[in-house]
């Protein structure tokens, strides 16, 4: 549920989903796609909808972004491990038993 | 008992599941029935009883192929529980060996000869391959086993009288995950697999040996430990424990000898190697260490994490890790011949007497065959020992410990001692279990380890002192292997564990003893090197004290701990692994020449897992399923409702 617009003023949610947006950029997808998914109902809104707008697109961006490049890692970790022997040991936290 | 992973510089062998493998129950006796099994169209997953005989590398792949089978059950003996009178579901075969063609070829000293001798013909060679599925044996022995065997069977009766096809049927879980994958460099990289091997037992009367004393040395030697496919009930009555008993008692026989046998002019060194089905890993390792000049580079008296051995009561080495350095004292230049015992307990298989074998790298060594006629001579009434090449095929060794020595000095005499002549028996193989050790097989193994352990003393004894003339055999040599000894070893080292021979050292509670070589720990020898030192050290031994202790550490420097007495004896334990494996100071077994034995052992967590269930139809489990989710949805609509009727009636909106 997005936040209350009769509890809050617009400008506070706009200041909101900024925050969610900058914050995001530490590494933390997660919250990006949360902060679409929280604030998508406010994008209607007359007053901040176009801004909210814009920061939601750059949240599914970088949300995306990180996606691919995960999976891309995924998928290159889990073909190449063996390839890479010692060094994909390394950098494993936890061994992976019986491959 | 499952199979186990093993892996080595270059492969994988044995086998593995990732996930918990279930199948319906289904048994086929013959190789008709498995056949037709394969082409037939019968949907599901099965776990497969498959008697022993039948599991061939070919057959296994089929049924791999075949995407029926999630598992196999081998069956290696047993009776239908059902009728215990009745006769057993599987025959058992005369010759079966999991093993090679030619066993631990590509170690032995013939590795890189052009054309060479298969000793086992007959192995199914499978040993060396690796499956990727869970295949455990159905072997009764005792009350555990029993019950798993029954169960099993009677699943698979429950479900023949099924037809396999009224559902619910006996379906069994399978769970044998190991850590180990890849090859040997990346377990023991991951910390997920252990070196096969253990502790050599080497001993001598000669309590004063040194390197420098130029005497010759007789070595007198034997395998002390065999493997299979499944290790827990490998027990290698003729390939392993035989020898070994002809050793202890020709050993006690020696021991006996007036004048005693250290001062005769030549030493006799006595040596049980473990490991050595592994790519010969006891002998060439020993033989490396006593051959090679050795630098001790790092000493602390205390133990370390790389080494948790207590240098300082033995004068060991910290870095090599070694927990003593005696056996510098054994000079390799002053080896004099090797009497090699391998297995000897089915001398007495034709109709005449007990026969016995002598195979010889070499004819032509002059020394070799004073040694063959030696014992020919010496073998009088019922026992007849022949050279193995007299039907005129020179074979050369067979897979032995003396080849380890030869590599370093291909002329030293040395003499293999066995009861076959041209192919193995069971070798490597749980069918070389005695038979089942009834009484009457008790006497027979007793008689045939008894007369050849005789022979063979005797000669030594002659031999020791420069008197092995097989132009003119001496006669009444004053030397008798003791056979009442040579009977309570057999017991107490196959199906009597509890004899008191253990009684000083170990608390062994099994009756039956595990002879697979087990993995490698440096600090504790495991039960069967424990007994051989025990054993040896006590008869060995050239002054027992009245002092009494528990372990070595108890004793004075330079004594051993033989059944709770201190000892001065000249007995020893040695590191058995791989020798193309090495510990580096940080206490970790690395692989340094892929070309040798670097056998390693897979790791696993806690128990096999076995189950047995019924199953309804594949059908009837997604008629279930489909039930399930059709209640889930019906009962979040009814929520959705139900919700929104009370709202309703309760006027809250």
């Amino acid at each position: 549920m997005p936040p209350n617009l009769s509890k809050t003023t617009p400008s506070e949610i706009l200041s909101l989903c900024k925050k969610f947006f900058y914050i995001g950029l530490l590494f933390l997808p997660w919250l990006w796609v949360v902060n679409v998914i929280y604030m998508w109902p406010l994008t209607k809104h007359s007053d901040i909808g176009k801004e909210i707008k814009k920061y939601l697109y750059y949240s599914m961006a970088g949300a995306l972004f990180w996606l691919i490049a995960l999976s891309t890692w995924y998928g290159i970790f889990v073909n190449q491990r063996i390839t890479w022997g010692e060094f994909a040991d390394k950098i494993i936290v936890i061994p992976i038993r019986g491959t | 008992m499952p199979c186990v992973r093993i892996l080595n510089s270059t492969s994988v062998a044995g086998c593995q599941s990732l996930k918990p493998a279930s199948g319906i129950l289904i048994l086929t006796e013959t190789q008709e029935l498995l056949d037709n099994f394969i082409k037939s169209n019968q949907a599901g997953k099965y776990v497969v009883v498959l008697p022993y005989e039948l599991m061939t590398n070919d057959n296994l792949r089929s049924l791999e192929s075949s995407r029926k089978m999630s598992g196999v059950l081998a069956l290696i003996n047993g009776t239908d529980p059902s009728s215990p009178t009745s006769s057993p579901i599987i025959t058992r075969p005369t010759n079966l060996s999991p093993d090679e063609k030619c066993p631990n070829c590509q170690f032995d000293l013939y590795r890189n000869d052009e054309s060479r001798y298969l000793w086992n013909p007959n192995g199914l060679g499978i040993i060396q391959e690796s499956y990727d599925f869970p295949i455990f044996a159905l072997y009764p022995y005792d009350r555990a086993s029993n019950r798993t065997y029954n169960r099993i069977i009677s699943g698979v009766q429950f479900n023949e009288r099924r037809a396999f096809e009224r559902f619910p049927l006996k379906t069994v879980q399978l769970e044998s995950l190991m850590f180990a994958a890849i090859d040997a460099p990346t377990c023991l990289r991951r910390n997920f697999c252990d070196p096969i091997g253990g502790h050599s037992v080497y001993s001598t009367p000669s309590i004063d040996m040194n390197e420098n004393d130029g005497k010759p040395i007789i070595v007198v030697s034997a395998a002390m430990d065999s493997k299979s496919l499944f290790q827990d009930i490998t027990l290698g009555v003729n390939n392993g424990i035989s020898g070994s008993i002809a050793l202890i008692a020709i050993a006690d026989a020696l021991s006996k000898s007036q004048p005693p046998v250290k001062n005769f002019p030549k030493h006799i060194l006595f040596t049980l190697f473990a490991g050595e089905s592994w790519g010969f890993l006891g002998s060439q390792r020993f033989v490396k260490n006593i051959f090679e000049p050795f630098n001790c580079i790092q000493n602390n008296t205390k133990p370390t994490t790389s080494c948790g051995i207590n240098t300082g009561n033995f004068g060991g080495c910290s870095f090599p890790c070694f927990r003593d350095l005696d056996f510098k004292r054994i000079n390799f230049n002053n080896i004099d011949s090797i009497f090699e015992l391998s297995s000897v307990s089915n001398g007495q298989t034709g109709v005449q007497g007990l026969n016995y074998f002598v195979h010889v790298d070499d004819e032509n060594n002059v020394g070799n065959q004073v040694l063959i006629q030696g014992l020919r001579a010496l073998a009088v009434g019922g026992t007849s020992v022949k050279s193995a090449s007299e039907d005129g095929v020179f074979r050369k060794l067979p897979p032995s410990s003396s080849m380890a020595f030869l590599e370093k000095n291909r002329n030293i005499p040395a003499v293999v001692i066995s009861d076959f002549q041209a192919n193995l028996t069971n070798y490597n193989s749980e069918y070389d279990d005695g038979n089942g050790l009834t009484d009457a097989d008790f006497s027979r193994i007793t008689t045939s380890i008894c007369s050849i352990a005789n022979v063979t003393s005797q000669a030594i004894w002659l031999h020791a002192q420069n008197l092995l003339n097989p132009a003119n055999p001496a006669a009444n040599v004053p030397i008798t292997v003791n056979c009442t000894l040579v009977r309570e070893l057999l017991g107490c080292l196959t199906i009597n564990g509890t004899c008191s021979l253990f009684d000083a050292f170990s608390d062994n509670n099994d009756k039956r003893i595990s002879h697979y070589t087990g993995v490698f720990d440096p600090t504790s020898p495991a039960l069967l090197p424990l007994f051989h030192y025990n054993v040896l050290g006590s008869i060995n031994a050239n002054l027992t004290s009245n002092r009494g202790c528990q372990d070595d550490g108890d004793c004075q420097f330079g004594e051993i701990c033989a059944n709770l007495n201190c000892t001065n004896s000249f007995t020893r334990f040695h590191h058995s692994y791989g020798v193309g494996l090495e510990f580096n100071e940080k206490g970790e077994a690395v692989v340094v020449d892929p070309e040798k034995a670097t056998w390693v052992e897979s790791g696993w967590s806690g128990d096999f897992d076995f189950q047995i269930f019924n199953s309804t139809s594949t059908g009837s489990q997604i008629g279930e399923l489909l039930t399930g989710i059709l209640v889930t949805v019906l009962s979040i609509i009814g929520i959705i409702f139900g919700k929104k009727y009370i709202r309703k009636t309760l006027k809250l909106d």
